[in-house]
């Protein structure tokens, strides 16, 4: 009796909820019949696991590092005078009776050993450093304009170090700089990208749509373009833009400069594509139809390789972190004391560190996971952005 | 044709005393402006009064100012003597054995000159940094170089005529020569060569040798102008030194004016033996004066060269281009002798004929061959040099790398010595000369102003300095006397009118404009960013603001020559500024510190800048120490007083005092130099002297 009340109870609830579900599907797709595209593509990627994750931890890195002021608990220049290459502070919740504690640092001393030139580290249990969340600090100003006196975490002596990835050759702590090195990193990019996104989807599309000698001539200023090299004029430039600019300046003006270049290869797809749709049917009927060119291109065209055009964006961005973490390794970018991923490597770039100083590749970290991320939500978005083909 | 010449000349004597009597003038000047404006000169007046005397040359002839020590207490200097006696006998090379059996090389006794160079405790080192032995034959030592620059090969090649030990110019003992003569006045040198020394292909070396030196150097088709060591005063304007051969082995040189400089050319690796002996029967075969065209055509043919003058230019060498694949075959008077170069190895091999002997009668050097990797990568020099992969690693190594070295050591069997260097760490060189064509410049006004060189002094924190890049290891003296303050540095500011801050809370300029410290840098060494990282910090510390511009190494050295940067960061070689073997205090060197004065100078006024008095000291200090041997009393007192003017006028700032460096040895190898060593460079370690204690 008890048995089959509990299994008719059982079943009552499968069945419910199977109903809920079969109900949500078919809302679900009943929306998708009357779903705009960018719902649609919506919809796509939010399936797309990998692409979803990568999104919000790349969302959550561009914050932390626009927020770098409050997030790190020191400035990109602080130093540590008496820890330069420490390794990363040791956190501890339990306090030298045994008992356990919030987390904490212990108070370090350090000597050098003159006969194996290595520093020693001492730490004593029994002076603890509490790491509290919100911490006062000095008065600074957030992204330069908010008046504000906390961190988000910190020790209250601000003399103890606290460095979660170590300190670099002059004792400033590696993780506070990645966080200010990824607002350059991360965003210095982002101009000349969009310079040779507008004008390679503009030219190309107009030398794609009119054909004939405009098409010739843009063509012809593409293949001259793509036969100057990157790096000679790089060095060219950076020796000749005005030096009062400042490092950071002259990366910027670069990137933009050599988005003139850039655009080429964009320009060159979309051209082809734009050539293989006005003969589409779709394409033929509005101009039939009487549509103006502006309307055929905005209306019909556009929407019919812009997926291409997002994946063509989010790839970009990968290549210009990593372009800028490449030419900066090279001393040919941005160059100290401007804080980027790649100077942090370039500053990194000897035996010395791999032997007794590993922390300080911890930007390297930053770099590959950025790009990574960047090229799952890349990947998760050509998915989407095709919603109606099947997978 | 002969008159002509000789009215150059005249012109040339009369332009040269001309320029002479100017700085004198130009000196006097200084007196009277100095006194006037007493307030820029607050520190160490009482010194410059006394030396002043010192530094004033009158014109045609400058008087000869005897010192009263050692070198020439009274009269001239006269040296024939050697420190050790010659062994009763010579022991034959093992490595030679079969060959002087065979018949192809002579005997030992043969190939040494009549009376060797003897070397034993103190000739190369100085005892208290070198426990001398007698070593042991053979063996290969292995080292290595950075992109095929040959650095520590050919430094340790630089033989001198007369040697004292270590990097000293005092007192030297005649090395290539038996004998040396200066008369009071160093206007005449006269030399005569070791009977018996030979050319590493057996050749005696002869004055004929050192004729042809001369003939070259006063050949314009193959000097364009007559090297500068060789003329009077070591000046571009100086009249040559003139050659009078005495005897098959004596000969002499004359010069116009005082020159006691020269007696530390004779003595430094930097000009070397080849400022006076170049193979003349070597060089003749490619010489159309001396060979018929017929023989020298196929030459030219193979080597597709156009014209015998260029083929002898090729050939006439200087010792560092020995060990370059065109080095290959040209007599030395070298240890070793290159046998094999190629893009990726140089190997040398001991010179039979070599002129040294140590005590026990062994022909040095004890080391039979010396094998140079070529590497492209100062990385993999560190990696390797740690694995224990070479014998004897100097110029890349450094302290930084302590730990790696250290680490090692019993595993890959290496010794590290920590020691001196001939070169200081970087210093910060501010520019005296830059825009000092814009009217009312303020940079101008500042930087000749000594309370603001002063200021820029006390803001840096020396300790800091040295503890961060360098283990807390280098010395914290140096030419800048100011201790770490910033109030002081402060103080000075305000003093200058530097009160004003603008919107970043930086000092303004005295006007109230915007002003900038930028120092630029060519990251030639790892520690020029992070001192310049320090430096900025430090100076935006007391509320100065500077911009920190690193740029390559081409383009650091074009915008120098173009006189457009305000301050750099480089460094020199100081340590061995005393014994006069280095000069590169001179203001166009290493960091500009007053390009366009030097043009003025160098040019004898015809362009660049006139130099403002307290810049033309420096000139008239720098010409008066060309008069007496470098380490003599006079030319100490004088180098004082050049360090002296350096202390107070800011053109250097030294952040740091001098530099400790490693040599990594193999732990095998002995007459290895001790800990503390003031120097570096194979060559003062004497590597001839090198040997392997257990034959591996």
């Amino acid at each position: 009796m008890n048995q089959t009340t509990a299994h008719s109870f059982f079943s009552r609830v499968t069945s419910i909820y199977v109903k809920w579900r079969e109900a949500r599907a078919r809302k679900l797709q009943e929306s998708l019949y009357y779903a705009s595209q960018r719902q649609l593509v919506w919809h796509a990627f939010k399936t797309h696991k990998l692409a979803r994750i990568s999104l919000v931890v790349l969302a959550i890195l561009y914050f932390v590092s626009i927020f770098a002021d409050f997030f790190a608990p020191f400035g990109p220049l602080d130093r540590f005078k008496d820890f330069n290459d420490a390794p990363p502070t040791g956190i501890y919740f339990i306090n030298a009776d045994g008992k356990l504690i919030r987390p904490c640092v212990y108070e370090t001393k350090r000597v050098l050993n003159t006969d194996t030139f290595k520093y020693e580290y001492s730490e004593n249990p029994s002076k603890t450093h509490i790491i509290r969340f919100f911490v006062k600090t000095e008065p600074y100003k957030l992204l330069g304009f908010i008046p504000i006196r906390h961190k988000l975490f910190g020790l209250e002596n601000r003399q103890v170090p606290l460095l979660l990835f170590g300190s670099d050759r002059l004792g400033r702590d590696v993780f506070s700089r990645v966080l200010f090195a990824g607002r350059i990193s991360l965003f210095i990019g982002f101009g000349g990208v969009l310079v040779a996104f507008i004008l390679g989807s503009i030219l190309g599309g107009i030398s794609g749509y009119y054909g004939g000698v405009v098409d010739e001539a843009i063509q012809r200023v593409i293949e001259v373009l793509i036969s100057v090299p990157d790096i000679p004029i790089w060095i060219a430039l950076s020796a000749a833009l005005p030096r009062d600019w400042g490092t950071i300046n002259i990366y910027f003006a670069i990137t933009l400069i050599l988005s003139i270049r850039g655009w080429t290869g964009l320009a060159r797809v979309v051209r082809g594509r734009i050539i293989s749709l006005r003969e589409e049917e779709f394409a033929l009927a509005a101009k039939a139809a009487g549509a103006s060119d502006r309307r055929i291109i905005f209306k019909h065209l556009l929407p019919a390789f812009s997926s291409y055009l997002i994946v063509h964006i989010t790839l970009a961005i990968p290549g210009m972190i990593l372009g800028e973490t490449a030419l900066s390794f090279l001393g040919l970018g941005i160059r100290p004391p401007a804080v980027s991923w790649g100077t942090l490597l370039q500053e990194a770039q000897d035996v010395n560190v791999l032997a007794n100083f590993p922390w300080m590749l911890i930007p390297a970290l930053f770099v590959v996971g950025s790009i990574l991320m960047f090229n799952f939500v890349g990947d998760g978005l050509r998915d989407a952005a095709d919603p109606y083909a099947s997978r | 044709m002969n008159m002509k010449r000789k009215a150059a000349k005249f012109l040339k004597l009369l332009s040269f005393s001309i320029s002479v009597m100017l700085a004198l003038v130009a000196c006097r000047g200084d007196v009277d402006e100095a006194s006037s404006n007493s307030a820029a000169e607050t520190t160490g007046d009482a010194g410059s009064t006394e030396s002043r005397e010192a530094i004033e040359i009158p014109s045609t002839p400058p008087p000869p100012r005897l010192p009263s020590n050692g070198v020439s207490a009274s009269g001239p200097i006269s040296v024939s003597s050697q420190k050790y006696a010659l062994p009763s006998k010579y022991n034959e090379v093992p490595f030679f054995v079969e060959l002087v059996a065979a018949g192809k090389l002579p005997p030992i006794s043969e190939r040494l000159p009549l009376e060797p160079f003897v070397v034993g405790p103190g000739v190369l080192n100085s005892e208290q940094w070198l426990d001398w032995e007698v070593g042991r034959y053979g063996g290969t030592v292995r080292t290595t170089n950075l992109n095929g620059s040959m650095h520590e090969l050919a430094l340790a090649m630089g033989m001198t005529i007369l040697r004292a030990p270590d990097q000293s110019t005092k007192n030297p003992l005649p090395a290539m020569v038996s004998s040396y003569e200066i008369n009071s006045d160093f206007t005449q040198y006269t030399l005569t060569i070791r009977e018996g020394l030979k050319w590493s292909d057996g050749v005696p070396v002869t004055t004929e040798d050192v004729r042809m030196t001369f003939e070259l150097y006063g050949d314009e088709r193959i000097y364009p102008t007559f090297p500068i060591k060789a003329r009077t005063l070591g000046r571009a304007d100086g009249p040559p030194g003139k050659i009078t051969i005495i005897d098959n082995l004596t000969f002499r040189i004359t010069f116009d004016f005082p020159y006691g400089q020269f007696l530390a050319e004779l003595s430094s690796w930097i000009p070397d033996y080849t400022l006076l002996f170049r193979p003349a029967h070597f060089i003749k075969q490619f010489h159309a004066d001396y060979t018929d065209m017929a023989e020298i055509q196929p030459i030219l043919d193979e080597l597709e060269i156009k014209t015998w003058e260029d083929l002898v230019i090729l050939k006439d060498m200087r010792h560092w281009e020995l060990y370059r694949a065109h080095g290959l075959g040209v007599p030395s008077l070298t240890p070793w002798i290159a046998e094999e170069v190629t893009s990726s190895v140089v190997r040398a091999v001991r010179n039979p004929y070599y002129w040294k002997v140590d005590i026990a009668g062994n022909q040095l050097p004890y080391i039979d061959r010396v094998e140079a990797e070529v590497s492209n990568q100062l990385q993999s020099i560190i990696l390797k040099t740690a694995a224990g992969e070479y014998d004897v690693v100097t110029s890349f190594a450094q302290i930084r790398e302590m730990p790696l070295y250290r680490e090692n050591a019993a595993r890959s069997n290496i010794k590290t010595v920590l020691h001196g260097s001939i070169n200081n760490p970087p210093i910060l060189f501010l520019n005296h000369d830059f825009d000092y064509e814009t009217e009312d410049s303020i940079w101008q006004q500042l930087v000749s102003d000594p309370r603001f060189g002063s200021a820029i002094a006390s803001a840096i924190d020396k300790e800091d300095v040295n503890n961060t890049l360098y283990f807390g290891r280098y010395t914290l003296d140096g030419f800048t006397k100011e201790t770490f303050d910033p109030q002081v540095s402060n103080k000075l500011l305000d003093e200058i009118g530097m009160t004003e801050r603008d919107a970043d809370g930086f000092r303004t300029d005295p006007n109230g404009n915007r002003f900038e410290l930028r120092i630029t840098t060519a990251e030639v060494s790892p520690d020029f960013l992070g001192l310049g990282e320090l430096l900025k910090s430090y100076f935006e510390n007391v509320g100065v603001r500077t911009t920190l511009d690193v740029i390559g190494s081409s383009l650091f050295g074009q915008r120098m020559n173009g006189n457009e940067l305000m301050a750099t960061i480089h460094w020199s070689d100081e340590p061995i500024w005393p014994p006069g073997i280095s000069e590169d205090y001179w203001p166009g060197f290493k960091g500009h510190w007053a390009p366009m004065s030097e043009m003025y100078f160098n040019t004898n006024g015809e362009s660049g800048r006139k130099p403002p008095p307290y810049l033309q000291k420096f000139f008239d200090l720098h010409v008066a120490r060309k008069v007496v041997p470098p380490q003599s009393e006079a030319g100490e007192a004088l180098y004082a007083d050049l360090v002296n003017w350096f202390s107070q006028h800011y053109v250097t700032i030294w952040p740091v005092g001098r530099m400790t460096v490693p040599t990594v040895y193999n732990a095998d190898l002995g007459n290895v130099i001790k800990d503390g060593y003031p120097f570096d460079r194979a060559l003062d370690y004497g590597m001839e002297q090198l040997f392997f204690k257990t034959l591996q």
